[in-house]
């Protein structure tokens, strides 16, 4: 099994991290896909298939919060699992999220092991 | 970096800066060079009180940290371009973990603003450095200033 992965961030940066964690950690990819915020990960979405998005909280356009509402209100989409990967620092929203139907959250500064803990966490659990 | 050094803030930028390049800021000496291509990177946010960061620093310290965080060559055109991404980064970052730890982060009101990048002058920079709350630091030979302002009352 190998994935298909979106990052959703509005840093260039922290995208490029992300991806190179992810061939680091030997996770399996498919593809991996770029969006700079929410609402290019919309997008993304509707145009490919993917089984795991890794998005940011605070980005202009559309944030995470939106973006994710309406990731788990589209039918197409909604069981895709979201992990939030931000220096968000609101204790409140993070856990409402997490009610809400994130399954997992990295805090920045982040360190390689911790995206590959969650990552191989939550695509464990939705396999299963 | 010794206690005595620190200014509101400083704490949570060394960490951050630590953390995510590897870097470890100290005072800077008194005649350090002002940096070139200055930029301020600022962050507002509100937890109710408002707070701003800033950070000022040269292009070429901010080149280097992408240069650490994507493993790519120090003074390349890719580690240029990237250099005002990772201050807004570092600076978001920090803004986040000022607020963790004087524990305004359960107040449903916080908002953080999104970073802000605009070039600073020699006669700015000047000023800014010998502003209250402005601690001057070397970072790996490159000379850096940061201000947390606000949270008087946190």
């Amino acid at each position: 099994m190998s994935y298909r992965i979106l990052i959703v961030d509005d840093s260039a940066t922290t995208r490029a991290m992300i991806k190179r964690v992810i061939k680091m950690a030997d996770i399996p990819v498919d593809s991996l896909h770029e969006a700079a915020d929410g609402k290019a990960a919309l997008g993304v979405l509707a145009e490919s298939t993917v089984d795991l998005v890794l998005a940011d909280l605070n980005m202009p356009e559309m944030n995470g919060v939106e973006m994710t509402r309406h990731i788990r209100q589209n039918e197409r989409t909604s069981a895709i699992p979201v992990v939030i990967v931000s220096a968000e620092p609101n204790i409140d929203r993070l856990t409402q999220l997490l009610k809400d139907g994130v399954q997992g959250f990295v805090r920045k500064p982040f360190t390689p092991e911790a995206i590959r803990n969650c990552v191989t966490r939550v695509m464990g659990a939705a396999h299963a | 970096m010794p206690d005595a050094t620190m200014t509101p803030g400083l704490a949570e930028f060394v960490d951050s800066l630590e953390t995510m390049a590897f870097v470890t800021p100290f005072p800077a000496a008194p005649d350090a060079p002002a940096p070139e291509a200055a930029r301020m990177i600022q962050i507002e946010c509100a937890c109710p009180q408002y707070a701003c960061i800033r950070l000022v620093a040269g292009e070429a310290f901010g080149a280097m940290l992408a240069s650490n965080l994507l493993a790519i060559e120090p003074g390349s055109p890719e580690s240029a371009a990237a250099a005002d991404d990772v201050l807004k980064e570092l600076v978001n970052i920090t803004c986040g973990a000022v607020i963790r730890e004087r524990g305004l982060a359960t107040d449903e009101r916080l908002h953080m603003s999104l970073p802000t990048v605009e070039p600073l002058d020699a006669d700015r920079w000047a000023s800014f450095a010998k502003m209250a709350g402005v601690q001057v630091l070397d970072a790996d030979g490159h000379t850096i200033a940061f201000q947390l302002s606000g949270l008087e009352q946190a």
